[in-house]
């Protein structure tokens, strides 16, 4: 093989009027082609020869790049309308340029204009988005139809998966959330009190703690570490039964995704969620009353602080929206998850768009939430 | 044509944790021999072709590819072996996130220095050569499955390997196409002497391509037999072997 190595050359002759000759000798293959290959090249854009002949009859061996060579010469050739020879091919390599026969090139892109393609975008985004509003709405129908389906037949629900969910979606998510909670009230108490002090009334700091994070902060808070530990979790775990087919088999064998896979984890969600809030709550407002103590009130100033700004009115509120927040954060992961497309990053995609569109709902939620409670004046 | 011996397995025994799959094995490839492992179902013809590249270690033996014994190989040495192997895996294992084209580009830009169009033309050689010319913008997932195994054979070509090891490469293919693949493997065997390890279970193309059968069993974990295939069709003493190949059921081999 070295000892061919040696002889494996590209030499251009002097021009004629009518074009160059080529005469190429060797052995064809990725290694001995690839300098040729650029020499060749460089060759044909300096002199743009009429015809470009290659004598390959000093050929002994040649593989598929050496015949990605030959048609390469062609090929740039043929676009720029000049001609093209090859003689000299022993018999052999000729059938096997043959066999090699790349076809025809792929036509060239048409390019689009950079501001069509930008307004395009923002078409296909809002169209987009209006699809995805109305899948929202008509798998909200197909869930909540579901579920209720399973109110009747509670045996029918598998049991199994809604435990192992919640045990993963709620009691592996205690630290977190508690740890989140406490100090998040704690930050809130440390910056409240720093302004409310110079008018003197930091003992009201209680206040906004203990009913911002029992109405609004404990619930989002949780919903938020919800989505992004759970609805990921969900949209992955379907996104890759989708990708390898595994719902198809589950549609064929008469099992509805969504009451097989769907509902027990929604239910377990919408179960958790309420607990894990409550626990929130509680870490939120340790966390705060801690930073008061160290302010210097005692407990029992605090603590009678808290039961005359916190009633259950605020604790209820806080939960019922913890419900929803479940049922959205795990209907829109599994929605997700279903929505999958091809392909190994499709999963990912999927995860991220469980997330964001978690996030966003709940944020959504909680403030017509916000309105109707005001209006209802609860 | 002379014969150069260009894979030696020797006294090679594989396990899955303390699961022996295949126990002291050995067998020679020649070069541009098309060289076809049998067996049945589950009986590790995917595991030896997975040590023969490499991919798992051994309990113990040796697999020489020239001089060098794969299972030891490491670094240089080994990337120089691997760059001589094209692989296509029973599954196709396209990535999914590239185009066809794309999955054939990769190799030729991970080891040669070519220009973008160069690699481009030989990337559209090689999918012409499995007849899929107009496919190459296709991402794995929009292609059938016969596609997807096509396509992953035009990948394991990319370099012009000297050693193309195919797991199933017929398996979902229309007859014609199966036949054109192995005329392909055939032609391309004979010029440019590319010596082939294929898994199959198709008859018919067993008799068109191979030049050495090897027959592994699942009970004795070993080779029950070897050689032509019309040889061991008419001539094998094993009557499993002879159901094998005359696709008849195996109650004999129950009752044994
Ligand atoms: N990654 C793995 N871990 C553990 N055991 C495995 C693994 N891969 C294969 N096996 C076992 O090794 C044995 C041989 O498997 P292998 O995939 O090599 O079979 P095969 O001959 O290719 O079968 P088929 O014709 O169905 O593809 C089987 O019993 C299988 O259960
Ligand atoms: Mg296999």
């Amino acid at each position: 093989m070295a000892k061919k190595a040696d002889a494996t050359r590209l030499q251009v002759e002097e021009p004629t009027k009518d074009g160059i000759r080529m005469v190429v000798q060797g052995r064809l293959d990725a290694d001995h082609c690839a300098p040729m290959w650029k020499e060749a090249r460089r060759s044909l854009e300096k002199l743009r020869p009429k015809t470009l002949t290659v004598d390959a009859a000093g050929v002994d061996y040649c593989d598929g790049a050496g015949a990605g060579f030959i048609f390469n010469l062609r090929e740039y050739q043929e676009r720029a309308q000049r001609g093209f020879e090859i003689e000299g091919l022993q018999e052999r390599i000729r059938r096997l340029l043959e066999m090699f026969d790349p076809g025809e090139p792929p036509p060239l892109e048409p390019r689009e204009g950079p501001l069509r393609t930008g307004l395009e975008d923002i078409g296909r985004g809002v169209a987009g988005l209006a699809a995805d509003a109305l899948t929202l709405v008509a798998f909200t129908g197909e869930l909540t139809a579901s579920m209720v389906a399973v109110l009747p037949r509670p045996h029918k629900l598998r049991w199994k998966d809604a435990f192992l969910v919640m045990e993963r979606a709620g009691c592996d998510a205690f630290g977190i959330v508690a740890l989140v909670s406490f100090l998040f009230g704690a930050i809130l108490a440390f910056q409240a009190t720093i302004p409310m002090e110079r008018f003197g009334v930091a003992i009201y700091v209680v206040n906004i703690v203990g009913i911002g994070v029992t109405r609004e902060l404990g619930p989002i808070m949780t919903a938020i570490i919800l989505a992004g530990r759970t609805g990921s979790a969900f949209a992955a775990e379907l996104g890759t039964m989708k990708v390898s087919e595994e719902l198809n088999a589950l549609d064929t064998m008469g099992l509805e995704p969504v009451q097989f896979l769907i509902v027990p984890r929604v239910i377990a969600a919408i179960l958790m969620m309420p607990l894990l809030v409550v626990l929130s709550n509680f870490a939120a407002i340790v966390g705060g009353l801690l930073v008061m103590r160290s302010v210097g009130y005692t407990w029992v100033t605090l603590i009678d602080q808290l039961q005359g700004a916190v009633d259950l009115n605020d604790l209820f509120c806080g939960l019922f929206k913890s419900f929803f927040f479940g049922l959205l954060v795990a209907g829109i992961g599994c929605l997700r998850g279903l929505q999958t497309a091809t392909g190994a990053q499709a999963v990912g995609v999927s995860a991220t768009r469980a997330v964001v569109s978690g996030i966003f709902l709940i944020l959504f939620a909680d403030s017509v939430f916000s309105v109707v409670f005001y209006t209802l004046g609860i | 044509m002379d014969t150069e011996t260009i894979i030696r397995v020797r006294n090679l025994t594989t396990a899955y944790g303390g699961n022996v799959v295949l126990d002291d094995l050995s067998f020679d490839v020649q070069r541009g021999q098309t060289f076809i492992i049998l067996g049945g179902s589950g009986c590790g013809k995917s595991t030896l072709m997975k040590h023969m590249i490499g991919l798992y270690k051994p309990v113990s033996g040796q697999i020489l590819i020239g001089d060098t014994d794969i299972v030891t190989a490491k670094g240089r040495q080994r990337k120089d072996l691997l760059r001589r192997f094209g692989v296509m895996y029973q599954g196709g294992a396209l990535f999914g996130s590239m185009t066809v084209h794309e999955n054939i580009r990769l190799v030729l830009e991970e080891f040669t220095d070519l220009s973008r169009d160069a690699m481009d033309v030989i990337c559209r050689i090689r999918l012409n050569l499995v007849g899929l010319g107009d496919a190459g913008q296709k991402f794995p997932s929009e292609l059938s499955g016969g596609m997807q195994k096509r396509a992953a054979v035009a990948r394991a070509m990319a370099l012009d390997p000297a050693i193309i090891f195919l797991d199933e490469p017929s398996a979902g293919l229309d007859p014609i196409t199966a036949a054109d693949f192995d005329q392909l493997i055939n032609r391309l065997a004979k010029t440019l002497r590319i010596t082939f390890v294929v898994v199959t279970h198709e008859l018919a193309s067993i008799y068109t391509i191979a030049d050495h059968v090897i027959m592994l069993d699942k009970v004795t974990k070993k080779i029950i037999a070897q050689g032509m295939p019309q040889d061991l069709r008419d001539h094998s003493d094993n009557p499993w072997v002879r159901h094998f190949f005359n696709r008849e059921p195996s109650e004999e081999r129950k009752k044994n």
